[in-house]
């Protein structure tokens, strides 16, 4: 399937962790999300097999993943609504399946935390830098870990990415901060196309 | 963590349905941090409740000695729990030594597998369905119903 992407990197430094620092999460997600809408999205085509398979690192148990996908993109949903589980879940394997083609990660070295969430010190997923090379040379480091949250809209509404932007930078801060990267993506549907923004944290 | 970094692929046996596979490697995990993950939990409980915004609770975490390191024990630990706990009594079917199942659900068939000698990516299209190998891990739907010993041919082929 084709999707739009774009990806963009921020200094983990600008976000606030100490007492003589105010709480901007939100300001810096506005931020954020303005430089999303004025970016520059390359074409990026996945395989609709390797999608498929990427459904066994997903949070909840969802057959037909791609003909889940096509259905939320062309509206052909009637009255009905679009389930949320559905988008988590597109979401999950398109992120993986995202990471898998453009920097060759491979399947078995992603973990997903999401279904222990619950904890509130986790994010959804981890990557072990030290075995992922072309991961490594985009973000220009040595080795690590990465840690991923990843969040949809079938239906975005800027107030309400800006919204999950922040919460997801703060879940993110509690286990990558100081040392690690972090990786949010987000996956909204825009017209008949899917985008998809990787924000690295560096 | 020695002992847990093959979660993934605990992960991917309970994916296939090999339970018991599954249960050993996630037990192993569990083990190996039972000790350590108390201490961390109880820290974490203690110190949220002495932050009063979240946004300072990172650098509160690292300063009380809980680092990265520690949550994705905790994190490891909870993952393989579940694991342990809902792999149910399946059982897989086994041919030199790639591990499949077959899922009949009335119209379609679907073929899941793993194989640890394979790599690369490899498929195999069907005029009523595919078959694919990526990493090992297999994944395949097939309309109607299928053999045994046509999807052993066809797993011949994925090698």
């Amino acid at each position: 399937m084709k999707l739009k992407f774009s990806s963009l990197e921020i200094d983990g430094e600008l976000l606030p962790h100490e007492k003589n620092e105010i709480d901007q999460f939100k300001e810096l997600s506005t931020y954020i999300y303005e430089a999303i809408n004025e970016a520059d999205y390359i074409d990026l085509e996945i395989d609709d097999n390797v999608i498929n398979i990427f459904s066994f690192l997903t949070t909840k148990l969802i057959e037909g993943l791609t003909d889940n996908i096509y259905a939320s993109i062309f509206e052909n949903k009637g009255a009905k609504y679009l389930s949320g589980d559905i988008s988590l879940v597109i979401s999950e394997a398109l992120t993986y399946a995202t990471l898998h083609s453009l920097y060759k990660v491979s399947l078995k070295n992603i973990i997903p935390f999401r279904s222990v969430k619950y904890l509130g010190t986790i994010v959804d997923a981890m990557i072990d830098l030290n075995k992922e090379e072309e991961l490594k040379r985009r973000l220009g480091v040595n080795g690590g870990f990465l840690f991923i949250n990843i969040r949809a809209s079938m239906t975005p509404r800027s107030y309400y990415i800006v919204d999950k932007l922040a919460r997801s930078l703060m879940n993110l801060e509690i286990v990558r901060y100081p040392r690690y990267y972090g990786l949010i993506s987000i996956i909204v549907k825009d017209n008949e196309t899917i985008k998809e923004n990787f924000i690295f944290i560096k | 963590m020695t002992d847990c970094e093959k979660i993934s692929l605990a992960l991917l046996y309970s994916w296939l349905g090999d339970s018991k596979e599954a249960q050993e490697i996630s037990k192993d995990c569990i083990e190996s941090l039972r000790d350590s993950v108390f201490e961390i939990r109880k820290k974490v409980k203690d110190i949220k409740s002495k932050v009063d915004e979240e946004y300072l609770l990172p650098k509160a975490l690292r300063e009380e000695g809980v680092e990265s390191e520690d949550l994705v024990r905790l994190a490891l630990y909870e993952l393989s729990r579940r694991i342990y706990n809902f792999s149910g009594v399946s059982e897989v079917e086994e041919y030199k030594g790639i591990k499949y199942v077959i899922i009949k659900s009335g119209y379609k068939s679907v073929i899941k597998g793993f194989c640890e000698k394979c790599k690369g990516y490899n498929i195999k299209k069907l005029s009523n369905g595919y078959l694919m190998q990526l990493e090992g891990i297999i994944y395949g739907e097939i309309l109607g119903s299928i053999t045994k010993e046509d999807v052993m041919k066809l797993l011949e082929d994925l090698r």
